[in-house]
Order: structure tokens, then C-alpha cells, then sequence
């Protein structure tokens, strides 16, 4: 039960609830009042039908005395017929003291009444007049009125008052039929106004909900306009009070999210401006840098010339003044000056990998190993060197820089195991957990690894001047490099035993959109 | 530094005189420097080629075999004079060399396309400097036909 009437209430509008509601009561009541109007009514109506029966069968009971002295129907006739003019009336008997007919009109079947109402007859004992009609059998369809007939008094001056004597009945039998018409109109008359009093109210209350729902209807419209991200969208201030409410505190709440709105636009402007005016001044930085190293090229290159020019006129041109000690402070000086143009030069180098834009393209790892240990054989001196290439994995990144990479790490490899007898070096890959790592191993000098996270810093080097040449910049480009492509760079080594140097690059997924990475 | 007959066989167009010292001795050496003529700045370089301002009462047929020209440079840039001199119909046949400390890659990509013949980078080092001087002075001056001059 509940289960139905809250699937009613959710089910239909508020307005559809109302009416049905109020219908359903309004109808019972018009039917209830109807019903109990109607028997009222019946009640008054059937009482005065009674009393009007009786009425009339003592009337022909007093008329029909002349006849029953007589023994003649004709005497009784002409109060027959009136009486049986009365409406309603169906049937008239009339009978003598020994029940037998005197006068019979009409018809009515004596079996019909089966309810003996009242079974007295005879005199009234008290007043010892006539006696009164009474009811004394009814059927669903009809009454029985019956009335003794007593003998006319004789009012003779010579006889005392004599006891009148019962000379017979009349029997009067009226339809209800009247009365059935009469309810059954009452009934209809009753039904037909509640029910026009309940429509008129249905109406009245079908207009009332409307007011308030239409203005309820309206802002949800509204809302939804909002939603759908209309703007500038406002309820119009109508209906009951309380609505207008609802709809004004709509107004102010757009009212209130469009300033948000505004003001988040706003803020973004002011952060694209803002990021426009940052992206200006890293241009512009990035400008100045450049023409920072710019010069470094230039003009620190043009003074380390004439130095190193200068004296070597000297060593040239007044060789025969100099000493051999002079000599060797005139090439100390020469030693420097080569040693500045070096470190300018990857000073630039450096800058430079950090600058130029990477173009990707699949690169040949194996070739491009094999290719850089060619170019660098001509510099290796000393050492029975040992080169193993392993087969690599190609990769996806930009081939100058790893060419810079693999001509750094090896010509390190080299350089640092020319001490030995027989310097081993090799180039392998492993590819798994999305990258590819490859690595250079040598069997040369090694490092300490309490230093190992100095190695890739500029300008850092774990070996003398003297022990090693270098400008500590080589390990510096290729951390740089690899960090560009995405990837990492790392060592592990051992001092006298070797070096270990990898560097991962992130292999890439088929969802993955070529290069681009910086 | 032009001799009697008025010929020019280099141009040297170098604001640094160390530089330009180191150049002479070594194109001295081999002996390619007795027709020089030393400017130090854009302008003056661009006076001489035209035969105006301080240049103005020379011959204008007389151009120079070769220009060696740095690319910073005071008062007219370089690349300026570069551009200058391949946009004229007078001088655009005279081969230029841009010998420059600069190794930067935009340098040499403009020079190349304005014209010039050659881009050489100065070494640091005198002894690959003058090498690379000599070698460039005896390319252009000896192996090399340039067409008729002053036509």
C-alpha cells in the first residue's frame, strides 16, 4: 500500500496528485450526501403517503357505512371511485362483518402481502368512536390500509346513545410507486448538484495549482536553458509569493555565477597575457644568451690568437736571445692558450646541445657505434685496443647528438684504458621495463663511486691534468643529450678495474607521437 | 700598402690589428702579401671597393683579387659589406672569403646566402692560423681563374 502510494507520488506532477486526490474525496462526499439526502427525504415522504393512506381509508370507511347497513354496492360506489382517484391508490375492497366481499375495484394480489403490520381491528376501546385506519400489511410494492365500519349513530330523542355496531372493513391498498419516484428524483437531483459543485471546485482548484506550478514549470525551463549554457538567463518574477521567491533567488544565483564566470574569464586573460609577457622575457633571455656565446666565440677566441701568435713569433723570430728555459715558459704559455681555445670551444658545444632544436629520426645504433670507433681510431695511441660491438637496438632521437654521445663515451673508454696492456672495450644494450639501456664498458683507469654523481657535472673531472687530458665537459653533453631525449644517464666503476657508463632512452609506445620530447 | 702600379691582389678587411698583423706575417711568408691593402672597418672597406670617401681618387677597374673579410666589424657589419658587395653589379665577381673567429651556424648559413665564397673559422692556434691563411691566400691568388677583372 505504501509501495503504491509513494510510486503515485513519484510517479506524477504535484498538480496531477492534487487533483486526483481532491476528485476522489469530492466525488465520495457528493455520494455520501446524496445518499443521505435522498433517505431523509424518503423518510418525510413515506410518513405523509401513511398518514394520507389512513386519511383516505377512514374516509371511505365513515362513507361506506350507508352500503354495508344496505348490503348494496351501489351506495358504495361513488365513494369508490373517489376514493380510488386519489393518486396512488390501487386497489378498494369492501367487506361485511362476515368478511364476505361487499365491493371490490381495482387489482391486487392478496398473496402480495405477506407482512401482517397490524393485526388489530375493531374498535377504538378508548373513545368507543369509530376506530382508526390502520396499516395492516405492507409488501415491497405496496400498503394496506384497513378500517373498521362501524353503524351512523342514530341520534333519535327517544333511544339512549346505542352502541355502534361493527359492521365491516374497507381495505385500501396504496402503491409506493410514488414514493420510489419521489426518492429515486431526490436521489438524482442531490447527485447531479454535489457532482456540479465538485467539478466547479476541481476547476477552481485546477486553475489555482496551475498558477503556482506554471511560474514552478517556467524556472525549470529556465534552469535548463542555464544549464545548457545559455546565458543572461532569467526567471520572470510571477505567481504565488513563495514562487516568486524561488524565482528570484534563480535570478540572483545566475546573477551571482555569471560574475564568477566573468571573473574566471578575466583571471585567464590575465594568465595568458601573463604567459605571453614570461614566454617575451625567456625569448629575449634566451637572445641575450645567444649573443652571449656569440661573442664568447668570437672575441675571447681573437685575444687567445694573438697570445698565442705573439709568441710564437718570439719562439720564431728571437729564438737566438732566448734561453732553453725561456723557451719552455714561451710554450707553457702556448700549452694554456690551446687549452682556453678547448674550453671555449665546448663551453659553445655544451650551450649548443642545450639549444638546437633535436630532430628525431631512427637511428642505426650499431652502425653509429661502429662509425664513431673509425673516426676516432687515427687518435688512439699506445694501447692494443679490443673493440666489441654487441648487436643494438636501434632508436628513435637526433643523430648528430647521438653521434656527439657515442663519440664521448668511447674516445672516454679509449682514453682512459690507453694505460693498459690490452684496453678492452665493448658496447652493449638491454631493452626492458619501456627503455632501452645501452652502455660502454673499458677496463681502464675506473673511478671511485663516492663520486660517482659528480661525473656527469660540468667542468668535473675525477683525474689530474696531468694524468688524463680533458676539460671535464664530455659527460656534461651526454648526460645533456640523454636528458633531452627523455632518457638517463649513469656509471659504475671500480679504480684500476674500469668503467661502466649507461644511458636509457625511452622506447617508444605505438600511441606515442614521434619526438617532440626536449 | 699598394704598390706603384695601383694592383690590389687582397683585400683584408680586419678591425683587430693583432689579427690582422698575424695574417700579414703569414702571407708574407709565402710571400702572397706584396699587393695588400688593410682596411679596419666596414665602411672604409666599402669606400675602397667604390673609390670614395678617403678612397675616392682611385682607379675603379682595380679590384681586388680576393677579399678576406672578419664579420664583426665597426661602423658597417660584415655581413653588410657582404651583401653590399654581391649586390652590385661592379664588385659581385670578386671572390670573398669570411675568415672569422665565429663558428656559429647562423653566420655561416647568412653568409652563404648572400653570396660569399668561402667561410673559413680562424684557428686559435698561430701555427693552423697561418697555415690556413697561407693555404686560402695561395688558392685564390694562384690556383684559382677569377674572370677579367674590372669587364
Amino acid at each position: 500500500m505504501n509501495k503504491i502510494f509513494a510510486a503515485f507520488l513519484l510517479k506524477f506532477t504535484f498538480q496531477r496528485q492534487l487533483g486526483i486526490t481532491l476528485a476522489l474525496g469530492i466525488f465520495m462526499l457528493a455520494l455520501f450526501s446524496s445518499v443521505v439526502g435522498s433517505w431523509q427525504a424518503n423518510q418525510r415522504v413515506r410518513s405523509n403517503l401513511l398518514e394520507q393512506g389512513q386519511h383516505i381509508t377512514e374516509n371511505l370507511a365513515r362513507q361506506s357505512a350507508l352500503a354495508l347497513t344496505y348490503a348494496s354496492a351501489d351506495n358504495a360506489f361513488e365513494a369508490v371511485n373517489a376514493t380510488l382517484s386519489f393518486p396512488g391508490v390501487d386497489s378498494v375492497a369492501i367487506r361485511d362483518a362476515n368478511q364476505r366481499v361487499l365491493l371490490q375495484r381495482g387489482n391486487t394480489d392478496p398473496a402480495e402481502f405477506s407482512i401482517q403490520v397490524d393485526q388489530a381491528r375493531g374498535t377504538d376501546k378508548k373513545t368507543g368512536k369509530q376506530a382508526v385506519a390502520v396499516l395492516d400489511a405492507e409488501s415491497p410494492n405496496a400498503w394496506r390500509f384497513t378500517a373498521p365500519v362501524y353503524s351512523q349513530p342514530v341520534s333519535s330523542p327517544f333511544s339512549e346513545v346505542a352502541t355502534p355496531e361493527l359492521l365491516g372493513h374497507v381495505t385500501v391498498v396504496v402503491s409506493k410507486a410514488v414514493l420510489t419516484q419521489m426518492a429515486a428524483g431526490i436521489f438524482v437531483a442531490n447527485l447531479i448538484t454535489s457532482f456540479s459543485f465538485a467539478l466547479l471546485i476541481l476547476f477552481l482548484i485546477r486553475f489555482l495549482t496551475d498558477r503556482m506550478t506554471q511560474p514552478l514549470n517556467q524556472l525549470s525551463v529556465n534552469m535548463g536553458r542555464a544549464e545548457a549554457g545559455e546565458s543572461q538567463v532569467r526567471a520572470v518574477l510571477d505567481g504565488p509569493k513563495d514562487i516568486a521567491d524561488m524565482a528570484h533567488a534563480f535570478n540572483s544565483m545566475m546573477s551571482v555565477l555569471e560574475e564568477r564566470a566573468a571573473e574566471i574569464s578575466q583571471l585567464n586573460i590575465d594568465l595568458e597575457r601573463r604567459v605571453a609577457e614570461r614566454t617575451d622575457e625567456l625569448e629575449a633571455a634566451n637572445k641575450e644568451l645567444e649573443s652571449f656565446s656569440y661573442s664568447v666565440s668570437h672575441d675571447l677566441r681573437t685575444p687567445l690568437r694573438a697570445i698565442d701568435g705573439y709568441s710564437l713569433i718570439l719562439l720564431e723570430d728571437y729564438a737566438g736571445k732566448l734561453d732553453v728555459e725561456g723557451m719552455r715558459l714561451l710554450n707553457v704559455v702556448r700549452d694554456n692558450t690551446s687549452r682556453m681555445s678547448q674550453l671555449i670551444d665546448d663551453i659553445l658545444n655544451f650551450s649548443r646541445t642545450g639549444r638546437l632544436e633535436l630532430t628525431f629520426a631512427e637511428i642505426d645504433m650499431e652502425k653509429l657505434a661502429h662509425r664513431v670507433f673509425e673516426e676516432l681510431q687515427p687518435g688512439v695511441v699506445g694501447a692494443n685496443l679490443q673493440v666489441e660491438i654487441e648487436p643494438i637496438p636501434p632508436l628513435k632521437g637526433d643523430s648528430a647528438m647521438m653521434h656527439q654521445v657515442f663519440v664521448n663515451l668511447l674516445s672516454n673508454a679509449i682514453k682512459f684504458s690507453s694505460a693498459k696492456e690490452v684496453a678492452r672495450i665493448k658496447v652493449g644494450a638491454s631493452t626492458g621495463g619501456g627503455e632501452t639501456i645501452y652502455y660502454v664498458k673499458d677496463n681502464g683507469a675506473g673511478f671511485d663511486m663516492q663520486y660517482a654523481n659528480k661525473l656527469f657535472g660540468v667542468f668535473q673531472r675525477l683525474h689530474g691534468v696531468t694524468e688524463f687530458d680533458g676539460t671535464g665537459i664530455g659527460l656534461a653533453i651526454v648526460k645533456r643529450i640523454i636528458t633531452r631525449h627523455g632518457g638517463r644517464v649513469w656509471a659504475e666503476g671500480e679504480v684500476g678495474k674500469g668503467a661502466t657508463f649507461y644511458f636509457s632512452i625511452p622506447t617508444p609506445t605505438r600511441n606515442q607521437p614521434d619526438g617532440n620530447m626536449q | 700598402m699598394t704598390d706603384n702600379n695601383g694592383i690590389v691582389e687582397i683585400l683584408l678587411v680586419e678591425d683587430n690589428p693583432t689579427d690582422a698583423e698575424l695574417a700579414m706575417r703569414a702571407l708574407k711568408k709565402n710571400n702572397l702579401a706584396n699587393n695588400l691593402v688593410w682596411v679596419k672597418d666596414g665602411a672604409e672597406a666599402l669606400d675602397f671597393l667604390f673609390c670614395r670617401g678617403t678612397h675616392a681618387g682611385r682607379d675603379t677597374k682595380c679590384v681586388p683579387r680576393v677579399i678576406l673579410l672578419d664579420l664583426r666589424l665597426p661602423k658597417v657589419d660584415g655581413l653588410e659589406v657582404l651583401r653590399t658587395i654581391k649586390h652590385d653589379e661592379r664588385t659581385k665577381h670578386i671572390p670573398v672569403v669570411v675568415l672569422t673567429s665565429s663558428k656559429e651556424d647562423r653566420d655561416i648559413t647568412e653568409s652563404y646566402q648572400l653570396g660569399v665564397n668561402s667561410f673559413i673559422s680562424k684557428p686559435v692556434e698561430f701555427e693552423a692560423f697561418a697555415k690556413t691563411v697561407a693555404e686560402l691566400g695561395m688558392y685564390w691568388l694562384l690556383i684559382n681563374h677569377p674572370p677579367l677583372a674590372g669587364k
